[in-house]
């Protein structure tokens, strides 16, 4: 029995799909075995009396969000550096008031899992921590704005969507192609079906473009952006010394975010949201890394 | 002693050197030499000493004389040489030291003395008589500096206009006149002291540019006027008095002579006096500002001014920063008032501290054209603010004599409460959602229920914990991305070849027809089978039915083929042999007639079989 060309040629793409598709990520083995679990099971625990002691002793919570952090801290330096931990480290920091170091560990896990809901929600619970805002402006600002809407799928989903529509795309047009050479050889013709497999194929490509557009932007952000957070409060100035002027009448509190635009020795120039621009202390900053 | 007269009239003496001392054995040669016998007030002359082979030289001494001003220049030239006299060669070194001799006043003067001390011995000047003449401006130069007419106060931005008149320099002997132009260059940029006016001077200089002289008649006189304007603020009295210390130096010619440059063959002045005219200065009364009726708010400002007040966002939460601008227009148009112009003090302002946070840090402003822009950040303490009050603005007016208070307008807000995060808007999950429902929390008060609201919850611990994320992407990716198009494409080649072969089934066959007959070659066979797998092979390579063809035609078709010779008789030979067992009905395996037949067909395969005819119909 002979089986057609274009069913072949589906069948190995679909099987590319399940091989290939698994290996997306490089993602490091989980280490168990290390003291890493003791590390966050006594971090969390830190976490947990803080929460208790919040009421009564305000003091003694806010040592223990710190050694909470700690404990997450030693986590991420380990080499655990996920979303969990970060945003685990984001809730230890806010608990301590350290608004400036919680929104600094939150956008490091919206980093690494764009758009993840519960990242976005505990950051915006910091960012109103936050006394100063600015108003938004500039082309960064647009970006998220737009990567919002497409923030709402998740790396992985959005990924996942990409190569499925691809892989289809490719598919449903040899078996066209196919199916087209056959009509032509027994002259058979079928209006309604061509019209169907044209729209699916214009639709399966068109959400491949823009999944896998998606996909690239995140990717590439890291080397386009540089966000930062003041992790406290900080004067900004109009140039990279002491003795410039202040831009701003009072000094801005921790948890300001900015784009760093420039580093000099000590110093870095940020972009507020509002397109205002100045020098700030780069040991009152944090830099939002890959 | 060397006396050494110059060939023009300018040096008048060359006056012997009275020895102080006994002469060395080796004698200098020093003279001296004076540029002119007569100068005007003010203008140098120069005295040159000229020493000749001198190891040291001091300093020379100045005579101090009443009417004259001396100044010792050092050295200005300095030459040295060889010579040969009488055959006996000699170096020498001319060293030439220049004092200047200024009169501060009309009159003749006796020059004393002047001694100099070279190389241990005193060499002093004759005497010598130098006359100086007053230069008479009798209204050829006149400069007024003016300014307002009536009293300025202190702090006040003061308009002075400088205004130098040229009286323009009329020639009977030639029948010509100095033009406008011609008439500014006779005052001496460098010389004149500008005082104020000096930016406003450098700057028409760097743009090449001069003062544009009116032409007016003064005491029947016709003069060019050229005038610069210059805005002061003076802070107190006496530095008024400096910025009207303006002189200006003007070189006036008394006549007219045909230039003896070789450049210039037209005409040139003559007798140049050098004027120096200082600049007459009206009355201006600097007051200072009234104690009585001064507002408490008065920061300095001086003039004349409007006020506007605007905010942004105008809707807030309350605690949100709203950015406000104060706005200070300038009516008089006096830059200079804006440069020093201090906002008003906003931290001050009970109506708008009551209702706002305030930084207390001064704020500097910014000018733009004419308007100075103060822009603070305050914040709304609670939502019951409904405006931003009038603020308050007060200066002196010098044109009232009087201080007045400007008031800009309400500015209307909307100020919400600030936005607190509701429980039920945290992501809780793991152990901190169980921890959340632990009734001991809620016996807390509403504060506390809210600050641990305002806390998120943590990720529970589990070994997702201990794993890395990245969102980079591994080498599936790369491979999902590039097997579909690079499968399409062998599709597509796969599609393409079977339409061809469909379309071309005679040059398929004759493609495999080498092969097919080899490999049934290879199986054991009848020599009459062989014959035939022969002619078949012969067949499908010319394109005909297979098996169709005799014995013959296949000869005439491999001839056609262009085979050569011998492989014709080897194929001649096998197809005979081949029939002729064939229908002697022999059955015999005859594996030598098999590898013959193989052999034909390889050299066959060599044949161009597109002459044979019919492959390609």
């Amino acid at each position: 029995m002979k089986i057609p060309l274009h069913r072949l040629t589906v069948a190995a793409l679909g099987l590319t799909l399940v091989l290939f598709g698994g290996g997306r990520l490089l993602g490091a083995p989980v280490d168990t075995a290390s003291g890493g679990m003791e590390t966050a099971h006594a971090a969390q625990a830190a976490y947990e009396e803080g929460l208790l002691l919040r009421a009564t002793d305000p003091a003694a919570a806010r040592a223990a969000f710190q050694e909470s952090a700690d404990g997450w801290r030693r986590l991420i330096t380990a080499g655990h550096a996920n979303v969990r931990t970060w945003t685990n480290l984001g809730n230890a920091e806010l608990g301590a008031g350290e608004v400036g170091e919680s929104i600094a560990a939150y956008l490091e896990a919206d980093r690494l899992a764009p758009g993840d809901r519960q990242v976005r929600t505990n950051l915006t619970a910091a960012r109103n921590q936050v006394p100063a805002r600015f108003d938004d402006a500039g082309v960064t600002v647009l970006y998220d704005t737009v990567s919002d809407g497409w923030h709402v799928l998740g790396f992985d989903a959005r990924w996942w969507i990409a190569a499925i529509c691809w892989v289809g795309f490719w598919a449903i047009l040899l078996v066209r192609v196919n199916l087209r050479t056959d009509r032509d050889n027994s002259a058979e013709r079928s209006e309604g079906g061509g019209l169907l497999m044209r729209a699916v194929l214009i639709i399966s490509g068109g959400i491949a473009v823009i999944s896998t557009s998606t996909v690239a932007l995140d990717l590439s952000e890291d080397s386009w952006r540089s966000p930062g957070v003041l992790v406290q409060e900080s004067v900004v100035r109009a140039g990279n010394g002491d003795s410039f002027s202040e831009v701003f009448s009072e000094a801005l509190p921790a948890g300001v975010e900015f784009e760093v635009e420039e580093t000099r020795p000590g110093w870095h120039r940020v972009r507020f949201a509002d397109d205002r621009t100045g020098w700030v202390r780069s040991g009152h900053v944090k830099l939002i890394t890959s | 002693m060397i006396r050494r007269h110059s060939g023009i009239a300018v040096i008048l003496s060359i006056l012997c050197m009275s020895l102080a001392g006994s002469l060395p054995a080796s004698a200098q040669e020093v003279s001296v030499s004076y540029s002119a016998d007569t100068t005007w007030v003010d203008t140098p002359i120069r005295v040159q000493f000229m020493i000749e082979d001198a190891q040291q030289i001091e300093d020379p001494v100045l005579p101090d004389q009443d009417g004259l001003e001396f100044e010792y220049l050092g050295v200005t030239q300095e030459t040295s040489g060889n010579s040969f006299e009488n055959g006996v060669h000699r170096s020498w070194r001319m060293v030439g030291l220049t004092i200047t001799v200024t009169p501060t006043r009309e009159g003749t003067f006796e020059i004393d003395p002047i001694t100099i001390d070279i190389n241990g011995t005193a060499y002093s000047s004759s005497p010598i008589t130098l006359t100086a003449i007053a230069p008479r401006n009798d209204g050829r130069v006149i400069v007024e500096l003016s300014g307002p007419e009536r009293a300025v106060y202190l702090g006040e931005s003061v308009n002075l206009r400088l205004s130098i008149w040229i009286e323009q320099y009329v020639s009977e002997e030639y029948g010509v006149e100095a033009s406008e132009s011609v008439s500014w260059q006779l005052v001496d940029l460098n010389q004149t002291k500008w005082g104020p006016f000096l930016e406003s001077i450098q700057e028409l200089s760097r743009n090449r540019q001069r003062p544009k002289g009116e032409i007016r008649i003064r005491d029947d006189r016709t003069y060019f006027v050229f005038q610069l304007d210059r805005e002061v603020r003076p802070a107190d009295i006496q530095e008024l008095k400096n910025l009207t210390d303006v002189t200006i130096a003007a070189s006036y010619p008394t006549g007219v002579r045909r230039s003896r440059s070789i450049f210039n063959t037209g005409l040139e002045f003559s007798g140049l006096i050098p004027l120096r005219v200082r600049a007459e200065v009206g009355d201006i009364n600097v007051t200072p500002l009234p104690e009585e009726g001064r507002p408490a708010d008065f920061r300095g400002a001086v003039g004349d001014f409007v006020v506007r007040a605007s905010a942004k966002p105008l809707r807030v939460q309350a605690g949100d920063p709203i950015s406000f601008s104060f706005l200070i227009g300038n009516v008089d148009q006096n830059n200079s008032v804006l440069d020093t112009l201090r906002p008003p003090p906003l931290d001050e302002i009970e109506s708008l501290t009551r209702d706002f946070k305030i930084p207390s840090e001064p704020i500097a402003g910014t000018v733009d054209g004419n308007i100075k822009i103060f822009t603070q950040s305050i914040r709304p303490r609670n939502e019951d603010v409904t405006e931003i009050p009038s603020i308050p603005f007060s200066f002196f007016d010098p044109d009232l004599d009087d201080y007045r208070t400007l008031y800009t307008n309400p500015i209307p807000i909307d100020v919400s409460p600030a936005e607190m995060l509701a429980s039920e808007d945290i992501v809780r999950s793991g152990n901190a959602e169980r921890r959340s429902s632990d009734p001991s929390l809620d016996s807390g008060t509403d504060a506390t229920k809210t600050d641990q609201a305002l806390l998120g919850a943590n990720f529970p611990v589990d070994k997702r914990l201990l794993s890395q994320d990245s969102i980079s992407i591994g080498w599936g990716s790369y491979v999902v991305l590039a097997a579909p198009p690079l499968t399409f494409l062998a599709g597509l080649a796969l599609v393409a070849r079977r339409r061809w072969r469909e379309r071309n089934p005679d040059t398929v066959r004759a493609r495999a027809a080498a092969a097919r007959g080899l490999g049934v070659l290879r199986t054991e066979m009848a020599p009459g089978e062989i014959g035939r797998q022969v002619r078949t092979y012969i067949s499908d390579k010319a394109g005909r039915a297979s098996a169709s063809i005799t014995s013959s035609e296949a000869i005439r078709l491999a001839r056609s083929a262009e085979a050569d010779p011998e492989l014709m008789r080897s194929l001649e030979g096998l197809l005979r042999s081949t029939e002729r067992s064939g229908y002697g009905g022999s059955d015999v395996h005859d594996a030598d007639l098999a590898s013959e037949a193989s052999r034909i067909i390889r050299s066959l395969e060599r044949c161009n079989w597109r002459t044979a005819g019919k492959v390609h119909s």
